[in-house]
């Protein structure tokens, strides 16, 4: 179903919707009543996710704005900065360490996080490529994510995927996913050593991505409207598992889209 | 402070001439006040009703005060906390909120060398304009960069260079060693998973392994962290150090109670009693403050929760500017190298 620029009663930009406006319904959609979610830096997608499930499906559940220390922001309008004021109107505001401990504790059911590299088996990289004392590239740094395996499922969001990005192995990980791979993460599981169940999706502004169960190597679940197989294809650094059929990313209805818009005032999810 | 003020009728004495036995109510300066919330940023929605009253001028009630005040200026707290060489310097703030920027631009207008910066779990613009300018050896941090913005262009330089040395620890490590160190706790043992990151693997100076006691199992363990000095963005403090939070507290109280000394930067100072109001929402107490300092606006172009947003133009300017080294320093020249007041006099918000 393809819904119309009438239907929506907007007609500026000629698209029906905004890529990350598809990735904030997506991620909403993979939510589930009564969990608690965590959200970091630069998250507004995410954090829009969260309360959109709130309006819709998951009235119950409840999610932390980053180091604001706020839980269930209102999010209207949404504010673009994880720690800003505007999500302090809200449900309630805890220590950002009570929030750190709560991953740590394993009561977050879902973490939505991002890096500048993420690779066929989950692993996530915000840290560095290259040698760790004179590294090609230094990004941000790690944050709260080399807790992640203590986050009952993480969900991924990749805004911008491309080969650099979507790459066979990083040099780096900061955010632990399914390691090298189904064995190696099963061994550390029995170990004991992996408290979560690893990363459940990833979402990026071309499609919609899982793990096979067996070698939890990364696996196209639908295509974004008007996205190609051939172009996912090129803009990934290894080899997907490719289902024999692969649907289109269902897109956000009216009402999503709607509620969404009336949650981001300031078009934070534009391009 | 007469008698007569208080209100109270003057007791008939007895019989036996003796004073009575009942001390008349000490009359304090919070009798007077009236009970609003103190809040004043916030403008009221306008209403048809007739406008209150002004509360009453506030009167100078510390003079009575035998405590020392601990109010300096911005160029005294630096150049008497800050030696040049400086062990270690936390600061507090997150992303770009409550950053202690006007304490930051005068390290650099002073020029004073730091040999370890330890950062919030999110250091941004503090971070990086301290790096760009050559003051920082070694930083201990878990995210420089400036969030939706973009990454941060100093640190990346630097470290990329190989002229910083980065030592990364993650968020949950941070808080708990800054706990530790506010607690005179050795080390702190590290929950299960966390392992399973190179931020651990790539940092032995902060993550070891040892054999719990109890269980017999190998464990992750981290040192505490003991800043030498804390700079601290409040809204509010009296003089003595008393100080509240007017929104996100973020890693401010751990940071603060880690440390050796601690200095205080505030948008303004209030008076003893607007705080002791309601003691509850007080964030620091100022027993354990060595200095405050006044600074107007001086988180700027960080936010300052509850008085002003962050400057998102001028983050962006600085952003481009410091992409070089060379317009690095041209952001330097323009807004740093001179004074506070020509700071906010070229960053004020003159189109409203």
């Amino acid at each position: 179903m393809r819904i119309t620029i009438e239907e929506i009663g907007g007609r500026s930009s000629g698209k029906p919707y905004e890529t990350q406006e598809i990735m904030a319904v997506v991620m909403a959609r993979a939510l589930r009543d009564g969990e608690m979610v965590g959200t970091g830096a630069g998250s507004a997608v995410a954090r829009a996710a969260c309360r959109l499930a709130q309006l819709l499906h998951a009235p119950s559940l409840s999610y932390l704005a980053g180091g604001s220390g706020a839980i269930n922001p209102y999010s209207e309008p949404l504010p673009a900065s994880s720690c800003d004021y505007g999500n302090l109107l809200c449900e309630a505001v805890i220590p950002i360490a009570d929030m750190i401990n709560s991953v740590g504790s394993n009561r977050v059911d879902v973490f939505f996080c991002g890096g500048l590299q993420v690779d066929k088996h989950g692993n996530l990289n915000l840290s560095l490529v290259g040698d760790p004392a004179r590294p090609s590239l230094r990004g941000p740094g790690s944050a709260a994510l080399p807790l992640l395996a203590s986050a009952r499922r993480t969900i991924i969001f990749m805004p911008d995927h491309n080969p650099r990005s979507f790459v066979e192995k990083v040099s780096f990980i900061t955010a632990p996913g399914f390691l090298d791979g189904g064995e190696s993460w099963r061994k550390v599981k029995a170990e004991g050593r992996y408290p979560g169940d690893g990363p459940a999706l990833l979402v990026s502004n071309l499609g919609v991505f899982d793990f096979e169960e067996e070698s939890k190597a990364m696996r196209l679940v639908s295509l974004h409207p008007n996205i190609t197989l051939e172009a996912v294809i090129a803009a990934t650094g290894f080899e997907l598992i490719i289902p024999p059929e692969v649907p289109t990313t269902s897109p956000p209805n009216p009402t999503e889209l709607r509620l969404l818009r009336e949650l981001d005032q300031a078009r934070l999810l534009k391009g | 402070m007469s008698d007569a003020d208080n209100g109270e009728q003057e007791q008939p004495k007895s019989p036996e001439g003796d004073p009575p036995k009942k001390q008349p109510k000490p009359f304090t300066y919070r009798d007077t006040l009236p009970h609003i919330n103190f809040e004043v940023n916030v403008q009221p929605y306008p209403t048809t009703a007739a406008p209150t009253p002004p509360p009453p001028a506030l009167p100078a009630e510390e003079d009575d005060d035998p405590r020392p005040s601990k109010q300096l200026d911005l160029a005294e707290a630096v150049r008497r906390y800050v030696p040049d060489g400086l062990e270690s310097l936390a600061m507090g703030g997150m992303h770009m909120h409550n950053v202690p920027m006007a304490f930051v631009r005068e390290i650099i207008r002073q020029k004073r060398h730091i040999k370890r910066l330890i950062t919030s779990p999110a250091a941004s613009l503090n971070a990086d304009l301290l790096i760009g300018a050559g003051l920082i050896e070694e930083i201990v941090t878990p995210y420089v960069g400036f969030e939706h913005l973009g990454l941060a262009p100093a640190f990346r330089r630097f470290a990329q260079e190989g002229r910083l040395k980065v030592y990364e620890i993650d968020e949950l490590t941070l808080v708990q060693a800054l706990r530790a160190g506010a607690a005179n706790v050795p080390l702190v043992s590290l929950p299960p998973g966390l392992d399973l990151s190179d931020v651990i693997r790539s940092n032995s100076e902060f993550y070891r392994y040892t054999t719990d006691p109890f269980t017999g199992r190998e464990v992750l363990v981290a040192p505490a962290i003991r800043p030498q000095l804390a700079v601290v963005a409040v809204q509010q403090a009296d003089k003595f150090g008393n100080a509240l939070f007017k929104g996100s507290v973020f890693t401010d109280r751990e940071i603060a109670m880690a440390a050796q000394t601690v200095i205080l930067q505030t948008e303004g100072i209030v008076t003893n009693s607007t705080l002791t109001r309601n003691p509850v929402l007080v964030g620091i107490a100022g027993g354990y403050v060595t200095g405050v300092v006044e600074a107007p606006f001086g988180c700027h172009p960080t936010a300052s929760h509850r008085v002003y947003h962050y400057d998102e133009a001028h983050l962006i300017e600085y952003l481009q500017l410091a992409a070089t080294p060379a317009g690095f320093e041209e952001y330097l020249e323009k807004y740093v190298y001179n004074t506070e007041v020509d700071y906010l006099g070229k960053t004020a918000v003159a189109d409203g």
